[in-house]
């Protein structure tokens, strides 16, 4: 079929298949992609809305066993920059992320054979106790394999266990793209395989939870299994209806053993309005500013996005890849503005909370991302030594050894 | 929404204030570029090019030029002497590599606002080595056109026109149409960059602030060859990007490989690789618009 005629079913509504997908990204003219992704986007959202949720990436450890080869966040167990954040040093980010008007952290990390399950539950009902509120968008389907794996227990158990101790929805992280060739490739495929991952997220559906979807494109894949990747989405999405949103960015290679040049701007903005024609069943769309910068961020909403995702208090694993953008909400709502779109606050399932905080009151301007630990301590917290270690290095190091 | 200007810009013919305006305000971001496109590929086809500069600050001298096809000095001197002085010695450090430098706006100022004075500092740096004018900020300068004359007077080029500040999409359109009438009165401008240089710290522009501006003008500075995008000022992806918006060359890419890019891709591969996979072809030029074979 012709872009064309590809083109005129769109506009009828009509779903692309994997090989009109292709055509698309082949053949048809950026301005048409943006054009086809824009009407999609005005379709879903008629309102002019554009959203953004006052969140912080915690990663509560960089300590991983994983070893991804795109991955410049990790340190191998025993490395003297390995940390593991204790309870204290989290709730004094949940406190400054309320006093910035936020409601939420995203709480992912290495996967640390030295942090049992129990952990994780007490972190999270302690968080429940003093906060409310707040809520906890943690742990992506590779971290819940893992502690799985650790545990023992099947993923819908640790799913089950999580939420019962304060989980609220789960981030779509380590989906890279869903193709066992590409995972393989990367070293990832161990962590969690292509299935592996679409299960926790089918687990996390079937138990009330929602999440989001992620891809990570630019590295060994093809375009072929680039699209493979939203297919698979898109047919999970058909059958849970779980997912709130989906988000891709470019691999950011500084740092990395799989090293190679980041994908351009041109093709982050192609492939988010791809996935705008082919996740038809998914509401939202975010723009990556963390890894495209706010320029190029800002534009995605000419291509697709109608979400400017989080005012990001704190990154630390796409920075330590070489992308440091920062923007504060006054910044990300101004970019909304300029762009022709009203400015909406919302919470992750997407909905809208209010105005901008700053409007509302006095807030501080954040020039630049907080860390995991601003004096760049490695270390894992006291409050580890009541849990159970794994590995040698943290079983010495907890017996005080 | 802009469908009944396709044929002025596919035609070459420059929009007027009213059109531009129009453009500058059209909510459909995607149709802004489409139109900025079309007028591009008419006149470039798939052609974008690009030029290696190493930039000079304050009064150095570079012991390096590295693969610069052209040497820019970005000073603002404190004498014609003393930008005289300067230009020699940078000149014998970069060998055949063209040198250019200053801003028309600055020297206007060191000769007082004398244009008379101003060809005679023209002719002191022309004679020590300058080719070119690096900057010919339109919003600084009253008669911009006048500073040129006297320029060229003194033997110096003034290939392109610059933009120090303009803040507002009414200052831009403004700065613009500035070029737009110089070169409609014969000045033969190789190439105008609409980007501010100089962006407010507490208000940056945004993409869509950047990305119209570029494309408002190609549409209207339809008789200047050239629309540029600084590669260092704007970043890879949005000097990308802007190609898609109307620019056709992009100036200020690094002469010096600081494998800031890692070991893997050098300035002048990862440009050719940002242009080739925005659908054109690269093409390498120097410091005076003379295409690399």
């Amino acid at each position: 079929m012709s872009v064309a005629a590809i083109a005129d079913k769109l506009t009828v509504g009509g779903r692309l298949t994997r090989d009109e997908a292709l055509e698309c990204y082949l053949q048809a003219p950026t301005s048409l992609l943006g054009r086809l992704a824009n009407r999609a986007r005005q379709v879903r959202h008629p309102e002019g809305l554009v959203t953004y949720i006052i969140d912080r990436n915690v990663n509560y450890t960089n300590v991983c066993v994983a070893r991804c080869k795109f991955c410049a966040f990790y340190r191998g167990v025993g490395s003297s920059e390995g940390y593991t954040l204790g309870f204290d040093e989290i709730f004094g980010k949940i406190e400054e992320t309320i006093s910035l008007g936020g409601g939420q952290l995203l709480l992912q990390g290495g996967h640390n054979p030295d942090i049992p399950i129990e952990w994780y539950e007490d972190l999270f009902r302690e968080v429940k106790i003093r906060y409310p509120d707040f809520r906890l968008h943690a742990l992506s389907p590779p971290e819940v394999i893992h502690i799985s794996r650790l545990s023992q227990l099947p993923t819908a158990t640790v799913i089950a266990r999580l939420i019962a101790a304060g989980l609220d929805s789960v981030p779509g992280g380590g989906a890279e793209i869903l193709v066992d060739r590409v995972r393989k490739e990367l070293n990832c495929y161990s962590k969690a395989t292509a299935e592996e991952w679409l299960g926790v997220m089918r687990d996390a559906h079937e138990a009330g939870l929602r999440t989001t979807a992620t891809m990570m494109y630019g590295t060994v894949e093809t375009l072929e299994e680039r699209l493979e990747h939203l297919f698979r989405l898109r047919e999970l999405q058909d059958e849970t209806g779980g997912f709130t949103a989906f988000i891709t960015w470019s691999y950011q290679p500084e740092h990395t053993e799989l090293g190679g040049n980041e994908a351009t701007g041109i093709d982050y903005l192609r492939t988010l309005a791809l996935a705008r024609l082919v996740l038809d069943n998914f509401d939202n769309l975010q723009a990556s500013w963390v890894t495209q910068g706010g320029k190029v961020g800002q534009l995605s909403l000419a291509y697709g996005a109608n979400d400017m995702g989080s005012v990001m208090i704190e990154e630390n694993v796409v920075r330590a890849a070489g992308a440091e953008f920062c923007m504060d909400e006054f910044e990300v709502v101004r970019n909304i503005e300029n762009a022709g779109f009203i400015a909406k606050r919302r919470n992750m399932h997407y909905e809208v909370l209010g105005d901008p905080v700053f409007r509302q009151r006095n807030v501080p301007r954040m020039r630049e991302l907080a860390v995991a630990r601003g004096d760049g301590r490695g270390g894992e917290a006291e409050d580890l030594r009541a849990y159970e270690a794994r590995s040698a290095a943290a079983k010495r190091t907890r017996l005080g050894q | 929404m802009l469908n009944d200007l396709e044929s002025k810009a596919a035609g070459g013919e420059p929009l007027s204030r009213l059109e531009a305006e129009r453009v500058l305000a059209c909510p459909d971001l995607v149709s802004v570029g489409s139109l900025a496109e079309r007028a591009r590929s008419a006149r470039h086809g798939d052609v974008v090019t690009y030029v290696q500069v190493l930039t000079v600050e304050g009064d150095a001298v570079p012991a390096d030029v590295g693969d610069a096809r052209e040497v820019r000095i970005a000073a603002r001197p404190e004498s014609f002497d003393a930008a005289g002085a300067q230009v020699g010695a940078v000149v014998a450090a970069s060998g055949t590599v063209p040198v250019t430098g200053f801003s028309a706006a600055d020297l206007f100022e060191l000769a007082g606002g004398d244009l008379q004075r101003l060809a005679a500092g023209a002719r002191r740096l022309n004679d020590a080595g300058l080719v070119a004018v690096a900057f010919l900020p339109v919003d600084r300068l009253d008669a911009p056109g006048e500073v040129v004359r006297a320029l060229r007077d003194g033997g110096l080029q003034v290939f392109r026109a610059t933009v120090d500040r303009a803040g507002t999409a009414a200052e831009r359109l403004d700065c613009i149409e500035r070029v737009a009438k110089l070169q409609v009165e014969g000045f033969a401008l190789r190439a105008f960059a609409p980007l501010p240089r100089f962006d407010e710290a507490e208000v940056p522009s945004s993409g869509y602030d950047d990305v119209r501006t570029i494309a408002v003008a190609r549409l209207v500075c339809a008789a200047v060859p050239s629309i540029q995008v600084d590669w260092t000022l704007c970043g890879p992806k949005l000097a990308q990007v802007a190609i898609a918006y109307g620019a056709d060359d992009i100036d200020n890419v690094p002469a010096i490989d600081t494998l800031g890019l890692g070991r893997r891709r050098r300035p002048d591969e990862d440009v050719a690789r940002q242009i080739v996979a925005a659908f054109a072809a690269p093409a390498a030029r120097d410091g005076c618009f003379e295409r690399i074979p």
